[in-house]
């Protein structure tokens, strides 16, 4: 199966939904299960890595490619999207209403993980970003307005100067294509000083998204007032797609100077999330700042640009959507039972709500790296991997952890905080059917990859190191064949 | 011995026994406690004969690496001592299925530290049952939450710091075995080994609750429900006694550090640790005098006797070795039992302010003896083992010439009988509260197990031979010395000590007492409020508790003292100020000062890195 | 000589983003700033004596010195979503107003919400 139709199938529904209001609810739901069974069947499955757009073979024309990373990351996120569709579909008219937004952030997301070339890139970068402004606004009140504009003002200032980076690529190397830039950039056949200005602006460009300081002012604005099928898409399928970008075009074209950089940025992101992540008292802003600090540690690894580093990455990437998927729904079901999420109004929530209390300790436990599960294996590659910069790095990485756990845990204890005498509750919460299902889903996938022995992660490692060699093994193909 | 057979059929039990605690929950119980002890007899008997080796690929860099050699065979068989004991006395209690499910983990976990023959396997083991602990504790009581919050943080503090030291090992040595490391290590520039080294110490420093990382103790201890007590303070904390052992011991620490300056024969890194330790020792016996609660009591006690274990594993040499291996076995039967006996008065008189009950020794007899046995162990009062394990600390202490750290061990041996008489004075001994009329002894299944304990504290008191020729056995396999011991008698340093011969003259001694006291005539009861004072009758019975607020001259002598406890709450205040700056700077509300955040670092960026 | 002018024009921009309170200057400085990248971007396609790139029969250039038309699709491109992100923010900006009553960002920016 040609991956295009991942893209071509959301889009050509909006179009559809765009003019035909009355089906657009449907066309939302047929196109997140068409494309999570099509993510998941399609891709795995494939044996060639290349397809070519509109006959232009590569790298002439634009062409997508399927590597080990994709085939990875393309089936998660397009489940993650179907779950956060169908988590409020009973419930939600905003998913009839932002139909089409949410259909076109489906193929600008797929677009993003899948195409090869750096202009589609941008397109897709775009495209996924306006999608992102509205989705940003869905919130009630004028909140989310004004939050969402704050997020268009720096997106499309990061989008700026990613376009200008991209120019001054262009400018030098003549070519679009990603694997044939890596493969130019890395013989040293462009000037470094071109490299240099051209890498720090795509940081800066794709940095925005990615949630790397300084560029990710926007988050906790964001995230705590946009509506709930919004939060979840944007709280964990956009950043696996975001971060992808930046790994997979860093990876490839990077100064070397500028990774450097790359590294130091992401601890400073680390640190500033976890700390200020400490001192919060609403849940929902907790989650906010926490989802920074874990995209700056799986950027501060792909800026130590090793397999065992790149895997770890990745590792943390998956773990942080399918973990914050679980998150931000319990936040949301927090609030539409007792309107708010601070600290006072969830004593004892867990002892009432014994499911949610369960897959709030899962995830919680998880996103802290806590033995058992999944986040843990992918917080030790990044530790092992921390030491080969120096060795402050480690240091303020395991203080930023430290600081993590201890308001993770003091979360955990809120939810289960034995209030009054240890009584059976009066009343059972229970929470909806979806989350449920969902959460039982996400919590199994949690704790079996935190369990499971090596056969199993050698996908990972196999993911990391296509980014990190085999973007530049078909780039020299190609050049070799010219 | 197969360990990874026990190890996976611990694992699995856990969310066995919730499925059938969920249909029946005492059958889950006794389950459990019947698995714990057949772990036991099968750890105890298998004698720690031969060293066996298993690996278990997990990924293509980790493994998990399991030994079963003595070091392994003697931590694994206190540890699981204390947890059979434990399993066996919480049948009684409350129970729920999430505890047992927590339970079955915390001691998976705690059983694959102790076979444990790499850093990373000892650390992730660890990890499992230091957090199903934290949610353990949080079960019962509702401070109990602000108190393990506590725990959190300083366990996160010892982690990470274990973590880095273990990463930093695999990183410079290419390893992070047990044996290898201590091959290794010699050959390391001094800068390595100072990092590893006290990096570790941070972790043992944590989990044992000793100083400067003790504060979490008191809350925790005396806030968990009252039957994970004693596995908390006689199990978890012995495993920073593991490593302790490996890094002070097994590694040949004292010849790593030789080069560097050194106090009374002592490399200066291992005297600084065995200063902790001392300090650990004076700061546990003072704040546990001034204690009301009996819980917090006994919490604060550990911090003193992690402080001997930890003292005695870094001055180094035979005796103090032994000694420290032997204190840990005393002191988690000794601690287990005391947690137990306040266990099980406080689910016979549902409270554990001392002050608040006594004269219960006519009605609970045999705790008091267990609780009276496990006191005197503690206050190193022989017949009792824990008089053994000090006496040989003591001895190492005086032939080294160190005297500040031997006034600091016989100040806590001195203070130790002040606070364990305490409990014992107010829980057991004067007049019995008249709400407490109806009570009466513990169930057997209680009793048991702490008469269990009891026993073995008196045997290996009157025979601590047996003990230390195991612990010979230990010493030895490692290339240390051994202790100069025969049937009944131990020849130390400074002399020798014959503990048939002393507890034959105890015996003498009690039976004339005995014969002397039988002979008088009986004392006559009187009421505590069978009294009269200026004139005037009694009416409340707590003013004239003697027990309440027991040593107030001690207390007022140390009010001024400063305090640790608070250093945890300020770190967290300045954490959050900090937080509120960064927010100031990076996420200011106006947009503009991000994007010109954006701007700056560009530019900054550009202008640093040509 | 272009691109520095195509520079400036970026630099006025972002310098307008950063020193303007009212929203529609700001999305007007945006707007200019995305006119300097877009010319920028055009420059960078220019060949020293190409002619148009377009295959006709008028034309008379033999030889096959064209300028780049790479990058002007690119920019066709990106002016397309400049304008579509415009449209896109000024009616946030309606929306604002409606329910804020202003559109001054530094009083957007001050009270209301739920800062701790």
């Amino acid at each position: 199966m040609n991956p295009v139709w991942l893209i071509a199938i959301p889009l050509a529904l909006a179009f559809v939904s765009a003019f035909w209001r009355i089906v657009s609810g449907w066309a939302l739901i047929i196109a997140a299960f068409f494309n999570a069974f099509a993510g998941v069947f399609g891709v795995i499955f494939l044996t060639a890595t290349s397809f070519s757009i509109g006959g232009w073979k590569a790298p002439y024309g634009i062409n997508l490619l399927v590597n080990d990373a994709t085939k990875l990351l393309l089936p998660i996120s397009n489940i993650l999207f179907l779950f956060a569709v169908l988590s409020y579909l009973r419930k939600g008219e905003e998913t009839t209403k932002y139909s089409v937004v949410f259909l076109v952030a489906l193929a600008s997301l797929n677009g993003i993980l899948l195409t090869n070339d750096l202009f589609n890139l941008f397109v897709f970068l775009e495209i996924a970003g306006i999608s992102a402004y509205l989705l940003a606004s869905t919130g009630e009140g004028s909140d989310s307005k004004v939050a969402s504009f704050k997020y268009l003002m720096i997106g499309s200032v990061g989008s700026l100067l990613y376009l200008l980076g991209v120019a001054i690529l262009y400018g030098a190397a003549g070519t679009l294509n990603i694997s044939e830039l890596a493969a130019r950039v890395s013989s040293g056949q462009i000037s470094g000083d071109v490299t240099l200005v051209s890498s720090l602006l795509i940081v800066a460009g794709l940095g925005v998204e990615s949630k790397l300081l300084p560029f990710n002012g926007w988050v906790p604005d964001v995230l705590t007032k946009s509506s709930r099928v919004a939060t979840l898409v944007l709280a964990s399928v956009y950043p696996l797609a975001m971060v992808y970008a930046f790994s997979k075009v860093i990876l490839a074209v990077g100064d070397d100077r500028v990774l450097n950089l790359v590294v130091l940025l992401g601890i400073a992101t680390v640190l500033v999330g976890e700390v200020i992540a400490f001192g919060q008292k609403s849940l929902r802003r907790t989650l906010a700042y926490s989802s920074i600090a874990q995209s700056g540690l799986a950027i501060f690894l792909v800026g130590i640009g090793s397999v065992e580093a790149v895997t770890g990455s990745i590792m943390l990437l998956i773990n942080n959507a399918l973990s914050k998927f679980m998150l931000f729904s319990i936040d949301d079901q927090v609030i539409d039972e007792a309107g708010r999420d601070d600290r006072d109004t969830l004593y004892g929530y867990g002892r009432k709500s014994p499911i949610v209390g369960v897959t709030f300790v899962v995830s919680a436990l998880s996103i802290a790296g806590m033995p058992l599960f999944f986040g843990f294996r992918g917080k030790l590659n990044a530790i092992s991997a921390s030491f080969e910069a120096s060795l402050a790095v480690p240091v303020l990485i395991l203080i930023a952890a430290a600081i993590e756990v201890t308001y993770y845990f003091r979360w955990i204890f809120t939810f289960f905080k034995p209030v009054g005498t240890v009584q059976a509750p009066e009343k059972r919460i229970l929470p909806s059917v979806e989350f449920l299902a969902f959460g039982l889903v996400l919590s199994t996938v949690i704790v079996f990859l935190g369990v499971s022995s090596g056969e199993a992660f050698t996908m990972f490692e196999r993911a990391a190191d296509s980014l990190v060699n085999g973007v530049l093994a078909i780039g020299k193909a190609i050049l070799g064949g010219m | 011995m197969n360990i990874l057979f026990v190890l996976a059929a611990s694992l699995f039990a856990a969310p066995l026994f919730f499925l059938i605690s969920k249909w029946k929950k005492s059958v889950a119980y006794i389950a459990y406690a019947a698995f714990q002890v057949l772990v036991f007899l099968y750890v105890f008997f298998w004698g720690g004969t031969g060293a066996s080796y298993e690996v278990v690929g997990i990924t293509s860099k980790l493994n998990f690496n399991f030994s079963m050699n003595p070091v392994n065979w003697f931590f694994a068989s206190i540890v699981m001592l204390i947890i059979s004991t434990t399993a066996v006395f919480l049948l009684p209690l409350k129970k729920s299925p999430v505890k047992i499910f927590l339970l079955s983990l915390v001691t998976a976990g705690v059983l694959g530290a102790v076979f444990s023959a790499d850093f990373l396997t000892l650390m992730i083991f660890w990890e499992i049952s230091t957090w199903s602990s934290l949610l353990l504790i949080i079960q019962d009581k509702e401070k109990s939450t602000g108190e393990a919050i506590k725990y959190a943080a300083i366990a996160a503090i010892g982690s990470y710091s274990m973590l880095f030291a273990i990463f930093y090992m695999d990183s410079r040595l290419g390893t992070v075995e047990f044996s290898s490391v201590a091959l290794k290590i010699e050959s390391q520039p001094i800068g390595v080994q100072l990092t590893i080294f006290i990096a570790l110490a941070i972790m043992v420093l944590a989990k044992m609750g000793s100083f400067p990382l003790h504060t979490w103790l008191r809350g925790s201890h005396s806030s968990a429900p009252d039957e994970f007590s004693p596995i908390l303070s006689g199990g978890l904390t012995k495993l920073g006694g593991f490593l302790l052992f490996i890094m002070s011991i097994v590694f040949p620490s004292f010849k790593v550090f030789g080069n560097l300056p050194l106090l009374n024969g002592i490399p200066i890194v291992n005297y600084g640790l065995a200063l902790l330790g001392g300090i650990s020792i004076v700061v546990g016996t003072v704040m546990a005098i001034r204690m009301e609660d009996a819980k917090e009591l006994i919490a604060f006690s550990t911090v003193s006797n992690s402080g001997y274990i930890v003292l005695a594993l870094s001055i180094g040499g035979t005796y103090a070795t032994a000694g420290g291996m032997m204190h840990i076995l005393n002191h988690a039967m000794a601690s287990a039992a005391m947690f137990m006996a306040i266990a099980a008065v406080a689910y016979m008189t549902k409270t554990t302010r001392m002050h608040e009950m006594g004269g219960l020794i006519v009605k609970m007899p045999f705790t008091f003896a267990v609780y009276l046995v496990a006191i005197i162990s503690v206050a190193g009062i022989p017949p009792t083992s824990g008089f053994v394990s000090k006496w040989l600390i003591y001895q190492q202490l005086v032939q080294d010439g160190l005297p500040f750290l031997a006034f600091a061990a016989f100040f806590g041996s001195i203070g130790s009988f002040m606070y364990v008489f305490k409990p014992l004075a107010g829980i057991f001994l004067g007049q019995l509260k008249p709400e407490h009329e109806k009570v009466r002894e513990a169930p057997l299944i209680m009793l048991a197990p702490m008469a269990f304990l009891t026993l073995l504290t008196i045997f290996w008191g009157v025979f601590p031979s047996n003990a230390i020729r195991s612990i010979n056995r230990i010493t030895e396999s490692i290339g240390g010395g051994t202790v100069d011991v025969t049937f009944s008698r131990i020849v130390a340093l400074t002399g020798q000590w014959d503990s048939v011969l002393v507890t034959t003259v105890f015996v003498i001694g009690l039976a004339i007492s005995l014969l002397i006291f039988m002979r008088a005539k009986k004392a006559r009861h009187v009421d505590l409020l069978d009294n009269y004072t200026g004139g005037d009758f009694l009416y409340t019975a707590e003013l004239y508790h003697f027990s309440y607020r027991m040593y107030r001259p001690f207390d007022r002598l140390f009010e001024k003292w400063p305090s640790m406890e608070n250093w945890l709450s300020s770190t967290s205040e300045k954490i959050k100020e900090l937080g509120a700056l960064f927010r100031a700077v990076f996420f200011n509300r106006n947009p503009q000062v991000y994007i010109a955040l954006t701007v700056i670092v560009l530019v900054g960026a550009f202008w640093w890195l040509r | 000589m272009i691109q520095y002018f195509s520079m400036m024009l970026v630099a006025a921009g972002l310098y307008g983003l950063l020193s303007q309170k009212n929203l529609v200057k700001l999305i007007i400085s945006l707007n200019i700033a995305e006119i300097g990248v877009n010319l920028f971007i055009v420059s960078i396609g220019y060949v020293e004596g190409g002619a148009a790139p377009i295959l006709s029969s008028v034309s008379n250039n033999s030889s096959l010195l064209f300028v780049d038309p790479l990058p002007q699709a690119l920019v066709l491109t990106s002016i397309v979503i400049g304008v579509g992100v415009t449209a896109l923010a000024l009616s946030l900006i309606v929306s604002v107003s409606k329910s804020r009553g202003t559109i001054d960002i530094s009083e957007l920016s001050s009270g209301g919400g739920d800062r701790e």
